[in-house]
């Protein structure tokens, strides 16, 4: 077991790629994405119409050494700021395989 | 040739998109899944933009087709930018911008449906009509995206414009967005391979075209009612905004249609693509591009208002209009 830190992050499926590059950019490794979620947040319900993806959101979950976190999370701020979203840290527990 | 509004609205396709509005009204739990409705968007814009492909392939360049190409392009710049000047007097530059590039651009099913409107009066049309409708996708959107930055460095002080999305992804996207760049295929395809084509591909672009449609317009019937509380939220200005532009526009096509000479059901496709306001399009890159406006504003007038407007209302008036003037 080893001491990680965990982001929840939900944002716009239409800036997806720039969060992937944002997370490439600053090393934190590996993410799991799940495309096509639909809820309700303080830029109104998103309800997941749309050919490409622009009325749905999509949730990252990244685990990363606590160094990654503050320079991650600046870059962040200006994305979600602009498009909108939600990022949660929270400390986690890696199950090491 | 017997047009009229009850006969239009006696089409299997217009029933079933008043069947879609029923049925969300009584709250009934009929739904189209997501993924289904995505695939009869794509297949609808396959299906327009190859048998303009085909139509093209057998009439080949025409003088008539230049005049039309040359009236849409024409439309494509001015429409946006009077809408905008129109809408800055009341909205923010954003909103204003999202909204300019809505009624600009063009709506593939409004088109389709005008199409089958024609087909059902015995009324030809030129199948480069479709290559309008392609034409008239993009400058709208790009020229709002200009306009949005434009707003931006001035809220700035003409300094750096802090948000301003890439321009190379902008462009690319106004011209590779899926629908867009689906659409520009099918049409190759269909110049490419002609009447060989047409028949290689039938009954898939042909018989079945119809009952996809009354399909797609049977969720679309589903949506609009589930967006209805967009109306209320646009407010009486937009909401007179996403009938009198349409309606402007329209005139503004039959003007330009009768200047250059176009034939009757020419004149019709280019009035209801002026009149018809994008929904798959412009929502997919303005929402990158522009994500200060309020989406479920210049989408809700779009699908909430304008498009029942057109299919219902707006192209039996018209073919109308139009067929009292070219007789």
């Amino acid at each position: 077991m080893e001491p990680v830190k965990r982001i929840d992050l939900v944002v716009p499926e239409i800036v997806l790629r720039e969060v992937t590059e944002l997370l490439e950019r600053h090393g934190a490794g590996g993410y799991t994405i799940a495309r096509g979620l639909v809820g309700k947040g303080h830029r109104g319900v998103q309800t997941g119409e749309g050919l490409a993806g622009e009325f749905s959101n999509a949730g990252i979950l990244v685990v990363c050494a606590e160094p990654v976190v503050a320079p991650l999370l600046e870059d962040l701020r200006g994305l979600i700021a602009r498009y909108g979203g939600l990022c949660l840290v929270s400390d986690a527990v890696w199950l090491k395989h | 040739m017997s047009a009229g509004f009850a006969g239009s609205l006696l089409d299997p396709a217009i029933l079933f998109f008043f069947f879609g509005l029923f049925a969300a009204a009584v709250r009934s739990n009929l739904e189209i899944p997501a993924p289904i409705a995505k695939f009869l968007s794509l297949y609808l814009l396959m299906s327009i933009g190859f048998k303009g492909g085909v139509s093209l392939a057998e009439t080949g360049v025409t003088a008539a087709m230049g005049w039309a190409l040359l009236a849409a392009m024409l439309l494509a710049f001015v429409v946006p930018a009077y809408s905008y000047a129109i809408l800055r007097r009341r909205v923010n530059p954003f909103d204003a911008a999202a909204i300019a590039a809505t009624y600009g651009s063009v709506s593939a099913v409004t088109f389709m449906t005008a199409v089958g409107y024609l087909e059902r009066q015995g009324v030809p049309f030129g199948g480069y009509m479709a290559v309008a409708l392609v034409l008239m996708e993009s400058p709208a959107i790009i020229m709002a995206v200009a306009l949005a930055n434009l707003a931006r460095r001035e809220a700035a002080g003409r300094a750096a414009a802090p948000g301003a999305a890439s321009t190379r992804r902008v462009l690319h996207e106004a011209f590779t967005d899926g629908a867009q760049l689906l659409l520009l295929g099918s049409l190759a395809i269909g110049v490419l391979t002609g009447a060989d084509g047409k028949r290689a591909l039938d009954p898939f672009t042909g018989q079945i075209q119809k009952g996809i449609l009354a399909f797609f317009l049977l969720d679309m019937g589903l949506f609009v009612a589930s967006r209805a509380r967009d109306l209320r939220m646009n407010g009486s200005f937009l909401a007179a905004f996403a009938i009198c532009v349409p309606l402007a526009n329209a005139v503004l096509a039959a003007l330009l249609a009768r200047l250059f000479g176009l034939q009757l059901g020419d004149a019709l496709l280019l009035a209801v693509l002026a009149a018809s306001a994008s929904y798959i399009v412009v929502p997919a890159v303005v929402r990158y591009a522009i994500p200060e406006a309020n989406a479920s504003v210049y989408f809700g007038m779009s699908l909430v208002i304008t498009f029942p407007f057109n299919i219902v209302i707006g192209i039996p008036l018209y073919f109308t209009a139009l067929a009292a003037v070219w007789r």
